[in-house]
């Protein structure tokens, strides 16, 4: 019996052709279906990234409103890095609409990797006046102050970090889901990577619309020195193309940069471990142009 | 009235409090101090298309109320004028009435007040039934003289007279020429304080005074000992009214203000409830009863308590606070339901009782069809209830805004303050300039962690460090941005403080980081490396 969750996420198995189907195009919309159990087929247009070959990835042309997305750090803290903290913020200026409060529920616990600081937010764009912080140290409150306001009409967005171990699982991040699509308010759960060898409880499928990997990237490649520059793995999407990208972002124009994707650019890199998502659908050619179909 | 109600009112003593220039004292009063003497010295009011004096400063000779403005400007041609606000004149009445408690708890409006009864004249009274209170004033003198020179510490020209009935206290307070402006009438001396007071003194109607005084009939003496019963077939049962409660004989009982009804509301039930559905049902229904209230008052509630009185004989309390004033049964009840689970209801609750602790104005939101706030501020009520929710359960410290602080350094720019404790200061970023031109990453460390760091030249940026275990070789590096500790803490604490470099750098994997070199090499200071933030 499949797990109907892992079911809905775009898994090699399911998205492979099967010649016995005649019309992938219906089935697909009845999946879609059952997934929202209200007959709204595709989620609204999605805010574009700005970038055409992230957006090409990303069904309905950009990152959907509305629902719950996953950043992952590579490091397995924040301890060593920012990066995949700038890039959840990157991601709210682009989702949240304009001067609409953000709540941020953090961690207090995580003294190593510091705490979030305003005009470090202002840096990158965000209005730490927008910003309402809470502090809720158990897992509990913190999906609870999560789901509540993902379920309030009216606020920005609600970005929530979590222990790698801890995170929300497949029923709390289906809850997520739900309250983020009776709010209309985008999410985002921010955590380093899983502990375990290689990432392995990583890939435990979860109800989120998206995930990203992240991990800062030399900034030679941008125009300017010390630029925020990330290496970001479209990891899994829903309807879409996993993918990876380098870049850059603006934080005046609140814009992402794509910097050259080729493989020569990224020789300079020298990132410690390949990164665990070799077995992307992505690299099945067939079922991209599937799902592109 | 009969005998025994009077006799037993025998030892009642009343103050009557007489301000014959409210009006223009109460526009005095609110006049800026800066600049005093300009307020109005007469205040005006229309009648049947003339403007007339409504009431007059104290020390115009001349001038009347009821006079013609035209009339008053003959006689004072630099007279200044305003227009007389009878509401603000009620409003400061009550509030002076209020005031007024400090000497007993019964104190009402005297119904003959200009402002009350809309009439000419700009005084206004108070009645003070101070029986039983005078001891605790040093004496009936004592406590008048206190009252009067207290009112004209606050501006008022004041005239208090101390009486057995409010009939002889208010006719001495008005109509005696009084050598100061309190008087006590002994007990029982009443009658013989009154024997030379005109007719008008006993609050008949002008036209009743008028006439008797046509017949010769001048004070109070003069009718006093007159046959009762064509008097009052003449002149009406007024008069004879009057003078029997000015002699005692008749009791006039005077309506003291109440006080403030506190926001309370009480429920109580024939059975203890103990499920949760039934305790919810109760707080809906108080809910309910208290938010007309409010409704109507046109105010919200920024704290409430309910009190659940448990069969066993305790009682628990819980209490909820919110961030803006709240009059929706609906939110406050979200707010109260979050602590509901956790109540023990015991044997059962058989009655409730809700108070709104804290209340402040709130104006109504118009909405349109669908019920949502026309004005620009969509949303907004939706995420202050949220704020609410999350700071009742998790605290009000819990939920937070960052606010800039005006220091250069970076570990104390910016404080913590609770999201709930009212709105947030607008632009008090932007103010702060912030975004600035110098760079701040995007988490700080709690406290700067001391790198080995290996710079090439004692001014360069490092070339490599080692941080928390791990070498970082150095790709990219910007900097010195100097900052210096405030001239204050440079000199008082030796070491603590000391300058530091900033560098932003990036190491060769691309992770950026914040660090800093503390102490001068000039200075024969030795350089000490420290990470503090990590950029983006």
């Amino acid at each position: 019996m499949r797990d109907p969750i892992e079911a809905s996420e775009t898994t090699p198995d399911l998205a492979t052709p099967d010649p016995g189907i005649p019309d992938l195009t219906a089935l697909q919309a009845m999946v879609r279906r059952l997934e929202r159990g209200t007959g709204e087929a595709t989620p609204a247009h999605g805010v574009a990234f700005g970038c055409p070959g992230v957006d090409a990835a990303l069904p309905g042309e950009g990152l959907a409103r509305g629902r719950v997305h996953e950043v992952v750090g590579e490091t397995r803290s924040e301890v060593r890095d920012a990066a995949a903290f700038g890039f959840a913020i990157a991601l709210l200026s682009r989702l949240a609409p304009d001067a609409s409060t953000i709540l941020w529920c953090a961690r207090s616990a995580n003294v190593l990797g510091g705490t979030p600081s305003a005009r470090g937010l202002a840096a990158l764009g965000l209005d730490p006046e927008r910003v309402v912080f809470v502090d809720a140290e158990d897992e509990a409150d913190r999906l609870w102050a999560m789901e509540e306001g993902l379920a309030t009409a009216g606020l920005g967005a609600v970005v929530a970090e979590f222990d790698p171990a801890r995170r929300p699982q497949a029923t709390a991040s289906r809850r997520l889901q739900l309250a983020a699509e009776k709010g209309g308010v985008s999410g985002i759960i921010l955590r380093p990577r899983m502990t375990t060898p290689a990432g392995a409880g990583d890939r435990m499928p979860i109800a989120v619309e998206t995930r990203w990997r992240v991990a800062a990237a030399p900034s030679s490649l941008a125009s300017a020195d010390l630029r925020p520059v990330w290496d970001v793995a479209l990891e899994r999407v829903r309807r879409g193309r996993p993918g990876r990208w380098t870049l850059a972002w603006q934080a005046d124009g609140h814009r992402f940069e794509d910097l050259a994707t080729t493989p020569a650019n990224r020789t300079g890199s020298g990132r410690a471990a390949a990164p665990a998502e070799s077995t992307a659908p992505a690299e099945t050619p067939a079922a991209a142009s599937e799902q592109a179909a | 009235m009969t005998a025994a109600r009077s006799s037993c009112r025998v030892n009642r003593r009343v103050i009557a409090l007489w301000l014959p220039h409210f009006a223009t004292e109460r526009l005095a009063r609110e006049a800026p101090a800066a600049h005093p003497g300009t307020a109005p010295a007469a205040v005006l009011r229309s009648e049947r298309g003339r403007q007339i004096l409504a009431g007059v400063a104290p020390g115009l000779a001349g001038l009347v109320p009821g006079m013609a403005l035209a009339d008053a400007r003959a006689l004072e041609p630099a007279l200044a004028v305003a227009d007389w606000d009878s509401a603000a004149d009620r409003a400061a009445l009550q509030a002076l009435a209020l005031w007024c408690v400090r000497y007993t708890p019964l104190v009402a409006l005297d119904p003959a007040s200009a402002c009350l009864v809309d009439g000419t004249g700009g005084d206004a009274g108070l009645w003070l039934d101070v029986t039983g209170c005078a001891h605790l004033f040093g004496g009936e003198a004592a406590m008048a003289a206190d009252l009067v020179n207290r009112l004209t510490g606050l501006g008022y020209t004041a005239r208090a007279c101390l009486a057995d009935t409010p009939g002889i206290a208010w006719a001495v307070a008005h109509a005696a020429e009084l050598e100061r402006g309190d008087v006590v009438v002994p007990a029982g001396a009443g009658l013989a304080a009154l024997a030379r007071l005109p007719i008008s003194a006993l609050r008949v109607a002008p036209t009743v005074s008028e006439t008797l005084a046509r017949s010769g009939l001048r004070t109070v003496s003069d009718i006093a000992d007159l046959p009762r019963a064509p008097l009052v077939a003449r002149f009406g049962a007024e008069l004879g009214r009057r003078l029997d409660q000015a002699a005692g004989h008749l009791h006039e009982p005077i309506s003291p203000l109440a006080p403030p009804a506190p926001y309370r509301v009480r429920l109580g039930l024939p059975e203890p409830v103990g499920l949760r559905e039934d305790i919810d049902r109760a707080i809906h229904r108080l809910l309910e009863r208290l938010c007309t209230r409010l409704e109507g008052e046109r105010a919200g509630i920024r704290r409430l308590r309910v009190d659940f009185f448990r069969a066993e004989g305790d009682v628990r309390h819980l209490t909820v606070g919110t961030g803006r004033p709240v009059r929706d049964p609906t939110a406050l009840f979200r707010l109260i339901a979050e602590h509901l689970d956790k109540l023990d209801p015991g044997f059962g609750i058989d009655v409730f009782v809700m108070e709104a602790e804290r209340v402040e104005r709130r104006d109504a939101v118009q909405t349109d069809l669908a019920g949502s706030a026309l004005s620009g501020a969509e949303g907004v009520g939706a995420v202050g209830d949220l704020i609410d929710r999350l700071a009742n359960r998790l605290g009000e410290d819990r939920v937070t805004r960052c606010e800039p602080i005006e220091s250069h350094l970076p570990d104390r720019a910016e404080r913590m303050v609770s999201a709930v404790a009212g709105a947030s200061r607008h632009g008090a970023w932007a103010q702060a300039g912030v975004p600035s031109p110098a760079p701040r990453p995007a988490r700080l460390l709690r406290r700067p962690e001391p790198v080995e760091a290996v710079a090439l030249l004692p001014d360069h940026p490092p070339a490599r460090f080692r941080w928390r275990g791990i070498d970082y070789r150095i790709a990219r590096a910007a900097g010195p941005e100097r900052i210096a500790p405030e001239w204050w803490a440079a000199h008082t604490t030796a070491g603590a403080a000391r300058t530091r470099d900033y560098f932003r750098v990036e190491e060769s994997g691309g992770r950026r980081f914040w660090l800093y070199r503390e102490g001068l090499a000039d200075r024969g200071e030795t350089p000490r490396w420290f990470l503090h933030g990590l950029f983006a």
